[in-house]
């Protein structure tokens, strides 16, 4: 009997390919005629565009073309990051280049192709922008106060919900001992080791577009991309060569990426763009940034009763397409209760409009926030009441009999070990 | 206790925590997104009686080949050398959504699986034609397609050439050695579960926090790899301690972004990182064929509520609880000092 593979400790048959710099990936491809990009982008958080001035770039030695937004707009179609399952959420438009606002350090205004990556840098710094610098909304606070960031947008809220359960009013004030904190956590993004890169090569006789790029989603970017050029999805190939890391910073619609898709249209010949680690910072997904009022509600025993959460998520200005700026936030509302028994649950959450960089999902989306918090109040619990903090967690985490599940905030559980693996950990740490 | 009496700030953090992983249609697709909650797999034995798998689920570096390789080999009875998983070519493969939200082995794995058992009743339906046996009969191993308590079989190799070769031998089965199979979550996703323990000393004076100690178990379900999980666990921790400790795109009053190099923005090192131990439990999913759960989120999941927790244990005899990450070390001597009765300047 071949012994099971299944369960093996065995080694990735591809590392030493990829650790002796044999891989494959986005920038090591070159195609035949191929132009590089670099984009013009936004020095302001809030800007009215007053005028472009390109001409000086469009004389630069190599330059093949200088897209603005317009131009873009008149190939790409507008797209908004809208779920239609979070009920009520809104969003600007975004397009490839801003075209009469910019609403982010980093969002890109113009794009320039040329014969090197060199070169596009060159022409774009003689790009002259004419900008008109508006009160930036960077806070909750702002977005609730301030103007509109997008006029599609009258209040600068994205979406709003509340969850309950049970009897959490009743809960709290039955309650011997109640808590009650600020959590706050800040915006951070994936840094892969490989940044956001692309190679679109487009067939203007076939209308057949060719698109390697460093992505977890090849069929999405095929689906996307066709609908958003008006090209026939089967004449979009989508390919991933090697990728360098992603932690869900390479499954979303970059302004940057659509602006190089369109320029490869625009000249018929293959176009790269592959982000610096500085534009990396500007333009890669943010994620985490939220505010967190909660309060536990307690037995004198350690028993937790009921969980009330208020969840402020402030995001980017628009919401990120196509997986939206708002499942961070849900999922927050529906992981506070964590792996514990508790029945009587309310939670608001606010996704509110920002003039920083488009916010979307990062790796473990939303639990760390979650668990931070819940696992913080436990210890809270536990320091005031004089309990053992490892107690109290055993005293509510869900048992096995009572598996499945279904949490105050409608998860169900399918299966796990929540106790045992508790046991585990204190066993393991001696 | 021993090194507080010592006048140290140690502290110990646990954290329990759920996780959700492996989505179907739930997360995206009933939203009107062009995203698949669906993942296919194609199989074919080749002349050669090796296999080609090609998957929709998509490799990053966690090593997803190498994990469906290891549940193909074991349904056809080959061995992991002679099974090629490929991906990332929408013009090749399966459609499917790829690997994201831990999706990659519970949802790309099982319909490998089930790519692979359909791929093996292909081979036994050829094999009992060419060993004038019954289907059922027909045991995959070692390479071989061998007639159940006989010494009557044929190598993969064998069965393969005659299927693509010499399908006049076929005596009219459909001469084919491939099958794509597709799987969905039937429900919306699967849970993991895991408890972690860091153990932390905060130097008083400056601020700065040390990770001396990290225990992790984790749940992810019937484990492929262990490896593979770990290294998933262990990379997920250091990206958990970055967002605890020092990661932040910092905004100035302008809305200027602060960070924008790895000079600012501050990714955690091999000097903050700890060694981790890692320790696991497997409770299969239970509406999943394989049984497995999704790893990759699990460890950046834990790490936070145990970094806060475990510098608060440390600091509470300070009189200082911190709610706000990244616990810089200018936030965190900030705070002693304020509980010290010390402005902090």
């Amino acid at each position: 009997m071949t012994a099971r593979h299944v369960g093996a400790r065995l080694k990735r048959p591809d590392d030493p390919r990829l650790l002796t710099g044999r891989g494959r990936y986005l920038d090591d491809l070159t195609l035949p005629r191929m132009a590089h990009v670099a984009f013009v982008r936004s020095p302001h958080a809030h800007a009215v565009i007053a005028g472009i001035e390109c001409d000086a770039a469009r004389l630069c030695p190599g330059v093949l073309a200088v897209l603005t937004g317009p131009e873009a707009a008149r190939l790409c179609k507008p797209y908004r990051g809208v779920l239609l399952h979070y009920a009520g959420m809104k969003t600007g438009a975004m397009l490839p280049l801003a075209t009469d606002h910019a609403r982010y350090v980093g969002e890109p205004v113009a794009a320039v192709a040329a014969e090197s990556r060199a070169l596009a840098e060159d022409a774009a710094a003689r790009v002259v922008v004419r900008y008109e610098a508006l009160p930036a909304v960077l806070t909750p606070e702002q977005a609730r106060e301030r103007p509109p960031i997008h006029p599609d947008l009258p209040d600068n809220v994205i979406y709003e919900t509340r969850l309950a359960a049970g009897d959490p009013a009743g809960a709290f004030a039955a309650a011997p001992h109640v808590y009650r904190r600020r959590f706050t956590t800040g915006r951070h993004t994936g840094v892969p080791m490989e940044p956001r890169g692309l190679v679109a090569d487009f067939d203007p006789f076939t209308r057949a577009l060719t698109l390697w790029i460093s992505t977890q989603v090849p069929h999405m970017m095929q689906a996307v991309i066709a609908d958003l050029f008006g090209l026939a999805e089967q004449r979009v190939r989508v390919i991933a060569p090697d990728v360098g890391g992603s932690f869900g910073i390479k499954i979303h619609v970059y302004q940057d990426d659509m602006a190089a898709v369109a320029l490869a249209l625009l000249l018929g010949r293959p176009v790269k763009f592959v982000a610096t680690r500085h534009e990396s910072f500007l333009s890669d997904i943010h994620a985490r940034e939220q505010r967190i009022d909660v309060e536990v509600a307690a037995e004198a025993d350690g028993t937790l009763t009921a969980i009330r959460a208020a969840i402020t998520a402030p995001v980017g200005p628009y919401s990120a397409f196509p997986r939206s700026s708002v499942v961070e936030g849900g999922q927050v509302l529906r992981l506070l209760p964590g792996p514990y028994r508790i029945r009587h649950y309310e939670a608001t959450l606010a996704v509110l409009a920002q003039n920083k960089v488009v916010t979307s999902q990062y790796r473990a989306v939303g639990h760390p926030i979650a668990a931070a918090v819940t696992e913080s109040m436990v210890d809270v619990v536990a320091r005031d009441l004089g309990l053992d903090p490892a107690e109290v967690r055993r005293r509510n985490l869900v048992r096995p009999e009572e598996l499945p599940y279904t949490s105050a905030a409608g998860n169900v559980y399918d299966s796990g070990s929540y106790q045992a693996a508790l046991e585990r950990l204190l066993e393991a740490a001696g | 206790m021993v090194a507080r009496a010592a006048g140290r700030h140690v502290g110990i953090g646990l954290s329990c925590f759920i996780e959700l992983t492996g989505p179907g249609a739930q997360f995206y697709g009933i939203g009107g997104a062009p995203i698949s909650g669906q993942e296919g797999a194609t199989l074919r034995l080749e002349p050669s009686g090796a296999v080609t798998a090609l998957v929709g689920v998509t490799n990053q570096g966690q090593g997803m080949p190498l994990a469906l390789a290891q549940i193909i080999a074991d349904e056809i009875g080959v061995g992991v050398e002679d099974v090629t998983v490929l991906s990332g070519d929408t013009a090749m493969g399966p459609y499917g959504g790829g690997t994201w939200a831990s999706r990659g082995t519970p949802i790309g794995g099982a319909a490998t699986l089930l790519g692979a058992r359909a791929l093996g009743e292909r081979i036994r339906r050829a094999a009992a034609v060419l060993l004038e046996a019954a289907a059922e009969d027909i045991v995959l191993d070692g390479g071989r397609a061998t007639v159940r308590g006989s010494d009557r079989s044929l190598t993969l190799k064998e069965v393969a050439r005659a299927v693509h070769f010499r399908s006049n031998e076929l005596r009219g089965l459909e001469p084919s050695l491939e099958a794509t199979v597709h799987f969905t979550n039937p429900t919306p996703w699967t849970f993991t579960n895991g408890a972690h323990l860091a153990v932390v000393e905060v130097d008083a004076d400056t601020g700065a926090i040390a990770v001396r100690r990290y225990v992790a178990v984790d749940d992810c379900g019937n484990i492929v790899n262990p490896a593979l999980v770990e290294g998933q666990i262990a990379g997920g921790i250091a990206q958990g301690l970055g967002g605890a400790l020092s990661e932040w795109c910092v905004y100035d009053e302008a809305g200027q972004p602060l960070a924008t190099t790895l000079m600012e923005y501050a990714v955690p090192t091999a000097e903050i990182m700890p060694a981790v131990e890692l320790h696991s439990l497997e409770s299969p999913a239970p509406g999943l064929p394989g049984g497995f759960k999704g790893a990759g989120e699990a460890g950046t999941t834990g790490a936070p509520a145990a970094i806060l927790n475990a510098v608060n244990d440390a600091l509470h005899p300070l009189g200082v609880m911190l709610t706000d990450q990244p616990l810089t070390s200018e936030r965190v001597w900030r705070a002693i000092s304020l509980a010290r009765g010390r402005p902090a300047r």
